[in-house]
């Protein structure tokens, strides 16, 4: 037992000075270091789009049309990157995922077990992220049109930090007659996302897409498309989070929800931003 | 036991060998269907993935040597057809 022990009058002072030392401190304003949250946080809403294009004929003189139809579409609600052609090397990739620092990772090439493509200064392929990069994934989202990343790098990123990744486990066909079916059934992962969605949600609406697309194509008789379509729904694969969202849920219009906007009964809050044809003389 | 086996060894030969002739025929069906209504297109309809890439006639010759992708064909037929048949999924 030490030889001075203070009171418990003593110790009862000290407790209530530190209690309001706490208590001021606390009614300091908070100074918040913006540009340390940004670097340390994947930002909310921005969209890395990775879609090179190598010596004809290839895979990828369709899957950059599949690329383009996509920045079409998510190009006006998030901000997004586009790293096409000949920007998409690895340099580059690994510069935009720091500085840039997306949420949403999108990638449209060729793929292998354990890293996805993009594209070298010789115009050849060239891993972007593998093995070695893919702790650069973490924290975000990561969705990618190509063979094979889904069985090995998709695991492996996710084990990293990854929230989640969805890709092919296996080959990613396209029909080159009808390529424009295969993208709209895989964008609906990445589209969903940038509409607010969840991973699962994008997920289930791809693989929707998909049954809807075979079943048109079984009825027409091409059946070289169905059969292709039907190889990729089954390899469709999501790895990680089923709920990880990367941007602010958007509110598409509907009918009621729109009359309640014009009676100004709800914030004009809606995405898309249109009127219907029948209000069109009502603010002419 | 082993009657019971050969047997059953036999009824999964008798199946994959009907799979692949079904998938055979339709693709067959869908190469005569095309070659009708593409005559004089600038190209025929390639399937691609990763370094492959193949005519119908191709896919139909993967079919026939029993490679990888001509197996995966055969089991997307097979899974294609049993989901029309029960209305889809």
């Amino acid at each position: 037992m030490p030889a001075r022990m203070p009171a418990a009058k003593d110790l009862a002072k000290i407790y209530i000075k530190r209690i309001e030392k706490t208590a001021i401190d606390l009614r300091k304003p908070v100074a918040v270091n913006w540009k340390d949250v940004f670097t340390r946080f994947p930002r909310y809403c921005h969209v890395l789009l990775i879609a090179p294009h190598h010596t004809s004929p290839d895979y990828t003189d369709y899957s950059i049309q599949g690329a383009d139809d996509f920045f079409a579409f998510a190009g006006s609600i998030a901000t997004v990157k586009y790293l096409r052609d000949t920007q998409a090397t690895r340099a580059n990739v690994e510069k935009e995922l720091k500085e840039f620092n997306p949420r949403l990772v999108v990638h449209y090439d060729h793929g292998g077990t354990n890293a996805i493509y993009g594209e070298s200064v010789a115009n050849n392929p060239q891993a972007v992220i593998d093995t070695a990069n893919s702790d650069k994934l973490r924290m975000r989202v990561a969705s990618t049109v190509s063979c094979l990343s889904a069985s090995g790098l998709g695991p492996d990123a996710v084990g990293k930090g990854c929230t989640s990744y969805v890709g092919y486990n296996d080959l990613h066909w396209i029909v080159t007659s009808t390529h424009m079916a295969f993208w709209n059934c895989a964008s609906k992962v990445h589209q969903k996302l940038v509409l607010g969605y969840n991973t699962k949600n994008g997920f289930d609406s791809a693989i929707a897409t998909y049954n809807t697309n075979i079943a048109y194509y079984s009825s027409i008789g091409d059946t070289f498309t169905a059969v292709h379509l039907q190889m990729d729904r089954d390899r469709l694969t999501l790895v990680g989070s089923q709920t990880a969202t990367t941007c602010p849920k958007r509110f598409e219009i509907l009918w009621p929800l729109h009359e309640m906007v014009v009676m100004k009964k709800i914030p004009d809050l809606v995405w898309p931003p249109k009127l219907l044809d029948i209000d069109q003389e009502r603010y002419l | 036991m082993d009657e019971l086996r050969k047997k059953y060894e036999e009824m999964l030969e008798s199946e994959a060998r009907t799979a692949k002739e079904d998938t055979l025929k339709e693709l067959g069906d869908y190469q005569k269907e095309a070659g009708r209504r593409v005559a004089g297109a600038a190209e025929e309809p390639r399937a691609m993935a990763g370094p492959y890439s193949f005519t119908v006639g191709e896919i139909i010759d993967q079919v026939e040597k029993d490679t990888n992708i001509g197996r995966d064909v055969i089991n997307a037929m097979i899974n294609l057809k049993a989901n029309l048949a029960g209305g889809g999924e």
